[in-house]
């Protein structure tokens, strides 16, 4: 169990997230306007967005798909009818005076996501409901002294929210639920899962208790925007809420904002003036019912998921269960790892991939479908290290200009010579020079000072410039030495 | 049911409507009439009914996911305050 | 000449058209100066003459080469609730007082396309939410109508008070209007005139002004019931841009007018039989009940046991609704918006609204918020909607045994303005109590005159048929109106 320590001894962290998931559709969910980000001011407006007078809306189709396939894709319960409710209450970023939600039956009822992590334990987290609404749109308080700007674009955008069971732990958890959350969406195609330019966001709820205790009040911290601050925040409100109950206090509901740049969180609003939204159902739109049919043609569709390849990785492809969850993870390097897998050793392509391709893509702050290392050179590659072309070492040299340039392995080995030498005369020449050059250190050798042998490879490597097949040299050294 | 001070208030305040101090009584006066008359639902017997949202049972219609809309050079034209392309209201402080 | 023009009913007007007996500048010039001598009833809120002398040019050039559509010509008053782009359409609010629409309703671009032309936007009570007409932000509608020897100005109808006074007065030949529980038939009745309430889901509500959205339905006015089929022909129809428009064939209204009603099943029911009912009224009802059975038509004693409850249920759901679809207006894309000085956002809402809506948008908007607010909910409206489907259930089991209900349309004809129950809310809420029950169940209804009262007042007659059967409200319609033979014209019209 993750406990967290305090003054009075062991904290338990009970934290529930709801996040908000733009729908990768084109269009609003009940309008015809752009969903485009980063547009002209007020320039994806329609006039149903605007709630002029006698706008109505009429829903998207893809939107809908797409919850679909989201609750699929959790094995979550597909609620043939739902409802779509108005949830009332005034804002200059809300038009309508209403938003368009679901409150009473969401289009998706209970699923569950299964999250492995670092530490190689695996947790569940329940998934209470998801359902679709509308977006706000943008206010801006700091740009005039008297007056907030309001933009748009983005009202009416599609959301599904993602509402988790209480089931999370840790800080840490949560970090993991959320990248394999957007993993998910992500391979499904129905949200881009991009924290930064907001089509994913995450409201906390985090409450503590003494292991055993009833659950303590909670406080809902808003609009997370990355996942570092999703954990920070969670880190602050339990540190907060351990020391006021610690210091005899009580924890008031409140709702709270997040200030990425102190890492401290601050009130908005008490459960006194909380808003009553008088949710009913909008009475400009007819309950969504869908056939099973309609469900099952979705269901066809999907594409396998994490925990298949996942699964799949470890039972036919040989991968470490940490490699495996590493590659399934995201969609494109799934797509990229699988491809490369197909004509290459797997195991030497999953270490490749996680161990030398990752770490310069994060070094240069690229996206693996932006590497010019393509699968099918990566494949090259690893030939190249099957067939003794070339060693692990030298590899990796030739990996190095290969993310630079973007050359075929092959090209770059020629050119640079750096062949391994599997020339068993051409190392026994090598190795000859060596043992005459250090005579004493072979008589030592031969005395029983193992640990010289290090010595004699290293002589080895550096007059050869490392081109050597280590193998070989390993084994005609042990020989000529003993 | 009758309706009290504080809950006039609290409506009020859901509705962004102001009520004076010298209106309130009248209006209490003139909302419980109004309930008066609702409250004879509650002696109807209502077991087992389904609440008409909307008296049209049929398919709620689908549109086709296409930009055909938006970019309104006159999404301005009837309001009380733009700048930057923006539409301004008084400051607030969140 | 003029008042000749004005008096023609649409379909005599066409054929004047057509033979050229007259042009349609000259059909609108008449039309025109009726409103210009007729302003004194305030029917309209803005007169668009210049816009409509424009359009009747052109459609003298259609007519000229034979290409007039159906309403080609034909002067329409637009109750001032549907938006018409580029010309002002206030609700009747001071929120709206300055609204400009950049677009068009749906039922008012269908009416424009057959030729119909505006000749401005008539009255209306505020944001359609009465029924006297006297809500209004720019002040009342005078009926036509007076009582004998009485000059005492009457009230006419509401909401769509504007439209049917324009149709009365003969300043239109025909008006759109919007029925959310009695607010076309209402004024109909009010100022003997013909007002229709299509299925709901058959007339489009996009670019009409939500009042509630369950209920609201545009409609027509005109004087004759062939007339009224003729309009409501064009306005019916799909919308894809209204979810809650229904995708279903328009009927052909103007085959059913005068088809037989021999054999067919007149429901009378028995709830509507109320002490609240002016005994004038029940005398003509009663007369047009002999009539149908006359012509061959079995009457039926029906009860609509839940009736009683109507107005209680509707006076939750309305205002429920209302209180959601109004809460847009706060000044911050449109509309009056506050010119107090130094207000936070709250306080330019608050201020906006209440010197926005008038007294009695403001008190539905109470009720409406109070209804729907945590820990009455359950107990107002899912409870209301619950008594909702007791009388669709009613009117169910009714037409299961008939094919038409007869009923009154109002409890007494045209009231005056110093009437006490004027200023009465719930005493004007009981106006509704024949009209509302069948908006409560989204059925067609009609209301043509029926008579008049002793003292010279219109009073109206509703029919109403089962859902999407329009066909045969309009056929039972035009077999009464021919049979009551009402030709009473307001005096000085």
């Amino acid at each position: 169990m993750d406990l967290v320590d305090g003054k009075t001894g062991k904290w338990e962290v009970v934290i529930g997230l709801e996040i908000h998931a733009q729908v990768s559709s084109k269009s609003k969910l009940f309008s015809g306007a752009a969903t485009n980000f980063g547009a002209e001011p007020n320039s994806q407006v329609s006039l149903i967005d605007a709630a002029m007078p006698g706008m109505l809306p009429v829903l998207n189709e893809y939107c809908v798909e797409q919850a679909v396939r989201t609750g699929l894709g959790i094995n979550a319960q597909i609620n043939l009818t739902s409802v779509f409710d108005r949830k009332n209450y005034f804002y200059a970023d809300l038009p309508q005076g209403y938003q368009i939600s679901q409150f009473y039956y969401p289009i998706v009822g209970t699923g569950v996501i299964e999250v492995d992590l670092p530490d190689g334990r695996a947790t569940k987290v329940g998934i209470t409901r998801i359902h679709l609404e509308q977006d706000a749109g943008k206010s801006m308080h700091d740009q005039h002294p008297s007056l907030s700007l309001i933009d748009l674009n983005r009202c009416g955008i599609a959301l599904m929210e993602i509402v988790t069971e209480p089931d999370i732990r840790s800080s840490i958890e949560a970090g993991e639920f959320l990248k394999k959350l957007r993993g998910i969406l992500r391979y499904l195609g129905s949200c881009d899962g991009d924290m930064e330019k907001g089509s994913m966001r995450c409201d906390a709820n985090v409450s503590v208790r003494k292991p055993g205790e009833p659950l303590g009040s909670r406080c809902e911290v808003k609009n997370l925007n990355s996942i570092r601050n999703v954990i920070r925040a969670i880190d602050y409100e339990t540190q907060r809420q351990i020391k006021i109950l610690e210091d005899g206090g009580k924890i008031d509901q409140e709702t709270k904002l997040f200030n990425a740049a102190t890492g401290t969180t601050r009130t908005i609003r008490t459960k006194e003036n909380a808003n009553d939204y008088r949710y009913f159902p909008d009475p400009d739109l007819l309950p969504l019912k869908l056939k099973p049919e309609y469900v099952e043609k979705i269901k066809a569709t999907l594409p396998e998921l994490p925990d298949s390849k996942k699964k799949r990785y470890v039972e036919q492809l040989g991968l470490t269960p940490y490699d495996a969850s590493v590659l399934s993870a995201d969609k494109d390097v799934a797509v990229f790892f699988e491809q490369v897998a197909q004509k290459a050793d797997p195991k030497l392509s999953a270490n490749w991939i996680t161990a030398e391709l990752f770490a310069k893509l994060n070094k240069a702050g690229l996206e693996i479908y932006q590497s010019k290392v393509t699968p099918d050179k990566m494949i090259g590659l690893i030939r190249l290290m099957e067939n003794n072309t070339l060693s692990g070492k030298l590899a990796k040299q030739v990996f190095e200009i290969m993310f630079e340039t973007g050359e075929d392995a092959d090209v770059i080995v020629e050119r640079e010579g750096l062949k391994q030498v599997t020339d068993l005369s051409a190392i026994e020449a090598v190795i000859d020079q060596v043992i005459k050059d250090n005579p004493s250190h072979v008589t030592e050798y031969r005395s029983g000072k193992d640990k010289l042998f290090g010595f004699f490879v290293g002589q080895v490597m550096k007059i050869s410039g490392g081109k050597l097949n280590p193998q070989a040299v390993n084994d005609i050294l042990k020989k000529k030495l003993s | 049911m009758s309706i009290t001070k504080s809950e006039v208030l609290a409506t009020a305040r859901l509705a962004r409507l102001r009520v004076s101090e010298e209106k309130i009584d009248g209006y209490i006066a003139e909302l419980n009439k109004i309930l008066d008359v609702i409250n004879s639902l509650q002696s109807v017997n209502t077991e087992g009914l389904a609440p008409v949202i909307n008296i049209n049972e049929f398919a709620l219609p689908l549109r086709k996911d296409e930009v055909t809309d938006g970019n309104l050079d006159d999404i301005f034209a009837n309001a009380p305050n733009a700048l930057y392309k923006h539409f301004a209201v008084p400051k607030v402080i969140e | 000449m003029t008042s000749h023009l004005t008096n023609l009913t649409i379909i005599q007007a066409k054929e004047g058209l057509r033979a050229r007996e007259f042009s349609a500048v000259e059909l609108i010039q008449a039309h025109l100066k009726a409103m210009e001598t007729h302003r004194g009833l305030n029917a309209f809120i803005t007169e668009t003459a210049e816009h409509a002398l424009e359009q009747a040019g052109k459609s003298d050039i259609k007519i000229g080469n034979n290409t007039a559509d159906v309403l080609e010509g034909i002067p329409m008053a637009i109750k001032d609730n549907f938006c018409t782009k580029g010309i002002k359409t206030t609700n009747a609010s001071k929120m709206l007082e300055n609204f400009v629409p950049t677009y068009e309703s749906t039922v008012t671009s269908k009416l424009f396309e057959a030729g119909a032309i505006m000749v401005g936007k008539s009255n209306l009570d505020e944001f359609a939410m009465g029924s006297s007409n006297y809500t209004s932000y720019f002040g009342g509608v005078v009926n036509p109508w007076k009582e004998k020897d009485n000059a005492k100005e009457l009230v006419a109808g509401g909401s769509s008070g504007g439209s049917a006074a324009a149709v009365a007065g003969r300043m239109a030949m025909a008006a759109t209007g919007s029925d959310t529980g009695g607010s076309i038939r209402l004024p109909a009745a009010f100022c003997g005139v013909v007002g229709f309430k299509p299925s709901y889901g058959r007339c489009s509500r996009y670019g009409v002004m939500a009042f509630a959205s369950s209920l609201d339905q545009p409609g027509i006015f005109a004087r004759t019931v062939p007339d009224t089929a003729l309009v409501s022909q064009i306005a019916m129809g799909h919308d894809p841009k209204d979810s809650t428009s229904a995708n279903m064939s328009v009927p052909d209204l103007m085959g059913a007018i005068h088809k037989s009603v021999k054999g067919l099943k007149i429901g009378i029911p028995k709830e509507y039989r109320s002490e609240h009912l002016d005994p004038e009224i029940t005398k003509l009802w009663q007369q047009a009940e002999d009539i149908l059975k006359a012509e061959g038509a079995e009457i039926i004693e029906v009860s609509l046991p839940n009736t009683k409850y109507g107005v209680a249920a509707y006076y939750v759901i309305a205002p429920a609704e209302a209180s959601s679809n109004l809460a847009r207006y706060d000044g911050v894309r449109y509309g009056f918006r506050s010119s107090v000085k130094d207000m936070t956002l709250d306080e330019m809402y608050e201020s906006t609204r209440s010197e926005g809506f008038g007294d009695e948008v403001r008190r539905r908007l109470m009720i409406g918020t109070y209804v729907l607010s945590s820990g009455f909910y359950d107990a107002y409206f899912t409870k209301a909607q619950k008594v909702r489907r007791l009388i669709v259930n009613d009117f169910n089991n009714a037409f299961v045994t008939v094919d038409a209900l007869l009923t009154p349309v109002t409890p007494t004809p045209a009231f005056s303005l110093d009437s006490p129950s004027i200023k009465d809310p719930i005493a004007m809420y009981l106006n509704d109590i024949f009209t509302i029950p069948a908006s409560m169940a989204g059925l067609p209804c009609i209301s043509i005159p029926g008579g008049l009262t002793s003292k010279k007042l219109p009073i109206g007659l509703q029919l109403i048929t089962n859902r999407f059967e329009e066909d045969k409200l309009f056929r039972v319609a035009s077999e009464l109106e021919r049979c009551i033979n009402f030709n009473a014209v307001p005096g000085g019209f």
